[in-house]
């Protein structure tokens, strides 16, 4: 339809809306590029947590998938929910033979189970992920997750790229913010270490800025009597450029290493609890030698592994113990100051292990005498494959600590089952210059006995942390006496290594005796207490010909190193092998004839191989007590507290955030309206406010643009709404200007009657209306359907092509457009 | 000069005086007796469009008698001359003069019934006078005076032997409505009142024909903002743009429109127009004014849905121009 001059030059500002053609014209083809190129950045960063590049090349499919489907919807003048529902059909029927072949559900047409499978790694694949240790498998099934960040990306992209913004500025923006959210999330969910600074961070820019620029002055007028095109592109590409070069040197300077980098990893708790196994320190006399007495829980001369690819005198690491609780030596999570991957997590079958050194390749098959969920392994994974049994079952749930190097599978390991595993073995030895960590490790609760002793035997040490780790080794060494409890007169000298043990029956007692357990636990203890960190691994060293049993089996210590790396304190170097004398030791203090000393406390089982499940349970207590107690989430306050305030608060927090937002955004905009420049404005817009908090009341307000206020008023309960709908009006299109005291009188009277509109309803439906964001939504279109002049031209009369329909809903819009413009903008 | 709040709130009071009046004789038909009224006010003629039995003869009687001034009815019929209803030059013997004999168009109110059934050429006699208040005979005008105003009917469905009105003649006519059956309460009233065999006669004269003058013009003081005024002309090319509609709103059916909002609007208590009284008469004021095709009537189209889309299609404004 052709315009009037008189109806061109009336209406400066006329969105003009034209059905899009199928085929992208020179600007969707523009958004189009960039939106791709933008995706292709964003799932880059995916580079991290997964192997291989299948999650690029599916992220892309996907991408491509969405943005041709972005774009034919448009062109069909469908709306963007159209495209949202077609995508999401088909990232369910694509996604199976796409993501999920290594599954086997690579046909065609998917069926029920690949479609579930499909919807639960797209709902639950995410936190998989997060709490995989990456790199992940890539061509797994959670290639679901960049199969489904690259159909987002594109449709978020193209969508908002399409989407009828007013202002240029927003325009622009909108699409590129869409895209650097995508970015944002695909970073979040990666890990520490950026795939590519220079891709993620100055080529996403720099791609960013140029659609940034290309879509302002698309949407801004032409500049008259400027530079020549290609000047101005050249002058672009080099500011650019520039922008790029300076950015990342730049990001250098102001931005934090890795290790402050934020990632959800940092957030996501791995389900998986470590400290509910027992400790297998504390079952140590299982694999002592009973010199005769018969019990089916000792391994002494059974078999425990056989161990092919590694050599003799090779320490292979069963569990590594970080904490103490004052009952036992345990393994556990997060042990380690600062950020750094020190927890159980899921692993796929590669590991991305950063430590060097010597690489092994190693198989192992465990003997009749192993049982319980450590793994043995030795130095750090870099892969593993179980061979038999339900190897997949156990490799889903094979957990790997990258700190303590400890391997553990759950559901536990049976004698017979055989995996293989590639490691690196680092340079472990303790060598005289050998600068112990400064990192503090505060001495453990109820371990403080340890400090007289220790101070006593490293007095002479000097001021070396190190060397008087190794002048209290010595002297444990030297004055100690080994003993495993067996034998009549050696009954007494019980097994574990609580603090009882080892304070009364060690360290204080007249002689010090005891095994590999109570050695090594004290041994750690006194590192702790002095300023090395240390702790407790229990192993063993690979005998001639790879057979390890029980008498192999040992504890020893690792101190950490100035440079974070774990040095080994061997056993000889702290436990004596000279056993005690026979003459029973006097523990108990001389007493009166008349006083009757208290009995002797009633020692643990000395033969026991496992904790019993009561001194396992008091002993969670208390480590969860100490640790909301020690290290409460939130310091200075209780730990129940601190979790609570942590884990509700936060949402809490989040959701006040949210509302408050909703309830500031409304007075940012009702103090807009009433402080509009002109006073009839201010009418129009306090009758604006009028209807929005009936709309937020729930009232079924009529709408539209063809809707006048009198029309409104009928809609709105309340008593005053008639009146003031025709006060509006008679000062809007009344003879005389209006002033702006009337307005002011007049938004009294608006928020008069809006708070006795809110006296009406009950306080719940008050506050839902404070933070309704019905007032929010667009108003609905035209009531009915007018066809247009270019319908009543085809001579047909017959049902109206989409060309048509999409022409008469431009111009219809268009004459909105036109009064609009008169309106005042809200 | 607009008109002041004073002078408005007086055309209200004074304006429902004669719905109230006028009501005595059509029961439960407050609308179309104000759309009459404002038709009366607006210096402008009405066509009723209606079934037999509807009232339509008792509304222009029962509006003639409020009004202080004479009334005559015509009875239009196929055999009905021109000179019947102008009047007619006769030669006066005594005096040896030509005399003009004024016909029954000389008169305040003027009910032109079942108008459909004279022929065109009477029908025509009618143009000049609707328009212009006066009748030209034998080359010499003679006004009717002041008010005047023409009721017309018709029968929708008794078509045979009539002819329908040109759009020249309806164009005229600044508005068309109907009066339509009365409701239940209405109707048990007029049974109680069986008795009472001409309801007409119960109105009596309550203004004169000064006073309707007075009205007329302080109603053409109205204040109209050109944000109404933008509004009407929107309407306009959007009628001329409908589907199915082969003639739109004449620039004499905006000046109509405007006109009688005026009017409208003073009958409301206002001295300023808002986009309501034009979303109120669009229907009375425009339904005889589009043309439809004939296509319309086989798609089920008809002049009332066009105006709903068109009200549908065109946005009233919400703010005064510049503001």
């Amino acid at each position: 339809m052709r315009e009037t001059p008189s109806r061109a030059s009336t209406t400066s500002t006329r969105t003009r809306v034209r059905p899009h053609a199928l085929v992208p014209d020179r600007h969707s083809w523009i958004d189009i590029a960039f939106t791709l190129a933008l995706t292709g950045v964003a799932l880059s960063a995916f580079g991290t947590s997964f192997t291989g590049t299948a999650y690029l090349v599916v992220g892309m499919v996907g991408a491509v998938i969405a943005v041709v489907v972005t774009h034919l919807t448009r062109a069909a003048g469908w709306p963007v929910i159209s495209a949202v529902v077609i995508c999401l059909v088909l990232f369910f029927l694509l996604g199976g033979p796409l993501t999920l072949r290594s599954l086997g559900d690579a046909y065609a047409l998917p069926g029920g189970t690949t479609l579930a499978r499909v919807a639960d790694q797209a709902i639950f694949g995410w936190k998989d992920l997060l709490t995989t240790l990456p790199p992940v498998d890539g061509d797994g099934p959670l290639l679901v997750l960049p199969w489904l960040s690259g159909m987002l990306a594109g449709m978020v992209g193209l969508a908002l790229a399409h989407l009828p913004v007013r202002r240029a500025w927003l325009a622009a923006v909108l699409p590129v913010a869409g895209m650097t959210v995508v970015l944002c999330g695909v970073i979040l969910l990666g890990v520490r270490h950026p795939q590519s600074l220079l891709v993620q961070g100055s080529v996403f820019a720099g791609l960013a800025l140029a659609w940034l620029a290309i879509r302002a002055r698309r949407a801004s007028a032409t500049v008259q009597g400027g530079s020549r095109s290609w000047t101005r592109a050249a002058g672009a590409v080099a500011m650019l450029g520039l922008a790029a070069a300076l950015a990342h040197p730049a990001s250098a300077l102001f931005a934090d290493d890795d290790a402050e980098r934020t990632v959800a990893r940092n957030w996501v708790e791995p389900p998986f609890d470590i400290g509910r196994y027992p400790s297998p320190l504390a079952g140590f006399r299982k694999y002592v030698d009973l010199k005769g007495k018969d019990d089916p829980a000792n391994v002494y001369d059974k078999t425990l592994l056989d161990i092919e690819g590694v050599p003799a005198d090779t320490r292979v690491r069963f569990a590594t113990m970080d904490r103490y609780d004052g009952m036992v030596w345990g393994a556990t999570d997060n042990a380690l100051p600062g950020p750094a991957d020190d927890s159980f997590q899921r692993v796929s079958s590669t590991i991305d292990n950063p430590v060097e050194g010597t690489e092994v390749d190693a198989t192992v098959t465990l003997g009749e005498g192993w049982s319980g969920v450590w793994l043995p392994t030795v130095g750090a994974l870099r892969s593993m494959r179980f061979e038999t049994g339900d190897a997949r079952a156990k490799a889903e749930i094979f957990r790997y600590n990258l700190a303590t190097s400890t391997a553990v599978v759950p559901s536990g390991m049976q004698p017979g089952d055989r995996y293989s595993f590639t490691a690196v073995e680092p340079d472990d030895e303790l060598g005289e210059d050998t600068v112990g960590s400064s990192d503090l490790a505060p001495l453990p609760q109820g371990a403080a006995f340890i400090q007289g002793p220790a101070e006593k035997w490293t007095e002479k040490a000097g001021a070396d942390p190190m060397d008087r780790v190794l002048a209290a080794a010595e002297h444990l060494r030297s004055e100690g006496k080994y003993s495993d409890g067996i034998g009549r007169t050696e009954r007494i000298y019980v097994a574990g290594h609580s603090v009882w043990r080892l304070s009364d029956e060690f360290v204080n007692a007249p002689q010090i005796v005891g095994n590999d357990e109570q050695y090594a636990a004290t041994m750690a203890l006194i590192a702790n207490d002095i300023g090395v960190p240390a702790r407790v691994v229990l192993g063993a060293v690979v005998p001639e010909g790879g057979r390890v049993t029980g008498k192999d089996v040992q504890a020893w210590v690792e101190l950490r190193a100035a440079d974070g790396s774990w040095k080994t304190l061997p056993t000889e170097r702290f436990m004596s092998t000279t056993p005690p004398a026979d003459q029973v030791p006097e523990t108990n203090t001389p007493m009166s004839g008349t006083v009757i000393p208290p009995p002797n406390p009633i020692p643990p089982p000395s033969d026991a191989g496992e904790q019993s499940d009561a001194d396992l349970k008091e002993r969670k207590t208390k480590r969860k007590e100490a640790d909301d107690e020690e290290e409460g989430l939130i310091p200075g306050v209780p730990g129940w507290v601190g979790v609570v305030l942590t884990y509700v608060g936060g949402p809490l927090l989040l959701v006040a955030l949210l509302l408050g937002a909703v309830i500031g955004l409304k007075a940012w905009r009702r103090h807009r309206r009433r402080s509009a420049d002109s006073p009839s404005a201010r009418f129009v817009g306090a009758w604006r406010e009028l209807v929005d908090h009936a709309r937020d009341l729930g009232q079924v307000v009529p709408l539209g643009p063809t809707v006048t206020r009198r029309e409104q008023s009928a809609g709105i309960v309340s008593r005053q709404a008639t009146s003031l709908a025709r006060r509006a009006d008679s000062f809007v299109f009344g003879p005389g200007v209006p002033e702006v005291t009337a307005a002011a009188t007049f938004w009294e009277s608006v928020d008069a009657e809006r708070r006795a509109m809110s006296q009406e309803v009950g306080r719940w439906q008050r506050a839902r209306a404070a933070v309704s964001l019905r007032s929010f939504r667009r108003t609905s279109p035209a009531r009915g359907a007018s066809p247009s002049a270019e319908e009543a031209a085809d001579p047909t009369s017959g049902p109206a092509p989409v060309a048509g329909r999409v022409a008469s809903a431009a111009t219809r819009l268009r004459r909105r457009a036109d009064w609009r413009s008169r309106r005042t903008p809200d | 000069m607009t008109i002041s709040h004073e002078q408005a709130e007086w055309f209200k009071s004074t304006f429902d005086q004669l719905t109230d009046n006028m009501e005595k004789a059509v029961l439960g038909k407050r609308h179309v007796v104000r759309l009459a009224l404002t038709c009366l006010l607006s210096e402008g003629h009405v066509l009723l469009e209606d079934f037999p039995g509807t009232g339509k003869t008792m509304l222009a009687r029962a509006l003639a008698n409020t009004v202080q001034g004479s009334h005559a009815r015509i009875q239009f019929t196929p055999d009905l001359l021109p000179s019947d209803v102008t009047g007619v030059t006769v030669y006066d013997q005594h005096k040896g003069t030509f005399e003009f004999h004024p016909g029954p168009i000389f008169h305040t109110i003027v009910l032109a019934d079942e108008i459909n059934r004279a022929s065109p050429k009477t029908q025509s006699a009618l143009l000049e006078v609707m328009e212009e208040g006066r009748v030209t005979v034998d080359g010499v005008a003679h006004p009717v005076g002041k008010p005047f105003l023409v009721i017309a009917t018709q029968n929708p469905i008794e078509q045979a032997g009539t002819y329908r009105l040109p759009e020249a003649q309806l164009d005229r006519f600044l508005m068309k409505t109907s009066v339509g059956y009365p409701d239940r309460q209405a109707t048990v009233e007029l049974l109680n009142n069986a008795a009472v065999r001409d309801r007409a006669a119960l109105v009596t004269p309550v203004i004169t024909a000064a006073t309707i003058a007075q009205m007329s013009g302080l109603a053409d003081e109205v204040y109209v903002d050109p944000a109404v005024v933008g509004y009407v002309a929107e309407l306009a090319e959007e009628s001329r743009r409908q589907p199915h509609v082969k003639l739109g709103l004449s620039a004499r059916g905006c000046l109509a429109f405007v006109r009688v909002a005026k009017t409208w609007a003073a009958a409301d208590g206002r001295d300023h127009v808002v986009p309501d009284d034009i979303k109120d008469l669009a229907e009375p004021v425009l339904s005889h004014r589009l043309l439809l095709d004939a296509e319309a009537q086989f798609s089920g189209v008809d002049v009332h849905t066009v105006i709903s889309r068109l009200l549908d299609s065109v946005a009233p404004p919400t703010d005064r121009v510049g503001a």
